[in-house]
């Protein structure tokens, strides 16, 4: 039960099929979080569920000698989501692309949050509230790096974007919190 | 700094339903199960019709190696060796001339298709399919 993904799924491809229900139990709660932040409570039991059929229909493909397994099953989550809500019409991660651009070379990772700010996202409906009014690319930096405490180089290759850029949006999420946090009251 | 707001991050996780592991699970068997069962069965088609193609293939191939001549010519390795020494290269032009290449390519073919589906069936007998 503690062997590592790259390990379980090597025993998966060797024949033990079993360990590919560990590695959807312990992906599960993640993978629901994620796609919760996104598509909203009522669908993320679907989209998960369908997140874990690619995952399935693709793990003879996946070679660990190019990225680590998490960051494999966040980019294929990612992808879903992506997939999903444009079938739905819902706003893309990438609307801000290229004023980002302009950015990513300039912007330092100078982040960090005011101590009443903090105080206030420590209530969970201001959290809540604050993250859905954030662009959904903030927001998924900041789910990644603070929820599932991935580096900002595993959120880069996941994203397919440079650190710079990670790190930009990284900053502009902190600003945007700190910009929204003193409206709302405890 | 980045610690205090994680463990604030952490305490916004929403838990999923309890059985949507399970469910997912059985979706996974449910499909792998019916992708095995379509596997076999075209399998077992192909190797059906295979089978079917090869009995009037096979007759046809020995019927042209008949009319060839093919069988005279192999006989005389065993009759007349010095003919065959003498005059090889006219020998192996002739013998080769009698194989009906066509019947041949076609039941090779067959042949082929025949094993390689007997092979997969063997491969999805043995494959260890997902269980709930």
């Amino acid at each position: 039960m503690n062997d590592k993904d790259e390990e379980l799924i090597e025993k998966y491809k060797n024949g033990e099929v079993d360990n590919l229900r560990i590695l959807i139990e312990r992906y599960t709660s993640h993978i629901y979080n994620y796609s919760f932040r996104f598509v909203g409570e009522m669908n993320a039991p679907d989209v998960t569920q369908e997140i874990f059929i690619k995952v399935w229909k693709n793990l003879k493909n996946f070679n660990q000698s190019k990225s680590s397994f998490r960051t494999w099953i966040f980019t294929i989550a990612r992808n879903t989501i992506i997939d999903f809500l444009r079938k739905k019409k819902s706003i893309v991660f990438s609307d801000l692309d290229n004023e980002d651009e302009i950015f990513e070379e300039t912007l330092v990772d100078e982040s960090s949050l005011p101590s009443e700010v903090i105080k206030k996202i420590e209530d969970k409906k201001i959290l809540n509230d604050l993250l859905s009014n954030l662009p959904d690319k903030y927001k998924e930096v900041l789910i990644l790096y603070y929820q599932e405490e991935m580096t900002f180089a595993e959120i880069g290759e996941m994203l397919n974007k440079p650190l710079n850029t990670v790190k930009s949006y990284h900053y502009r999420a902190i600003q945007k919190l700190k910009e929204l946090a003193p409206n709302y009251y405890q | 700094m980045d610690s205090e707001i994680k463990k604030i991050f952490q305490n916004i996780l929403v838990n999923p339903e309890n059985h949507l592991s399970k469910e997912i699970w059985r979706s996974l068997v449910a499909r792998e199960n019916k992708k095995h069962l379509t596997k076999t069965i075209i399998y077992f088609s192909t190797v059906l019709v295979s089978l079917i193609l090869l009995v009037p293939s096979i007759l046809n191939l020995i019927d042209k190696f008949s009319l060839g001549g093919f069988s005279e010519y192999a006989s005389l390795i065993f009759t007349d060796g010095s003919i065959i020494i003498t005059y090889w290269k006219e020998f192996i032009f002739s013998i080769l001339n009698s194989i009906p290449l066509m019947s041949f390519v076609l039941c090779s073919g067959l042949l082929l298709v025949l094993f390689v589906s007997i092979k997969k069936i063997i491969g999805q007998i043995n494959f260890k399919t997902l269980t709930v």
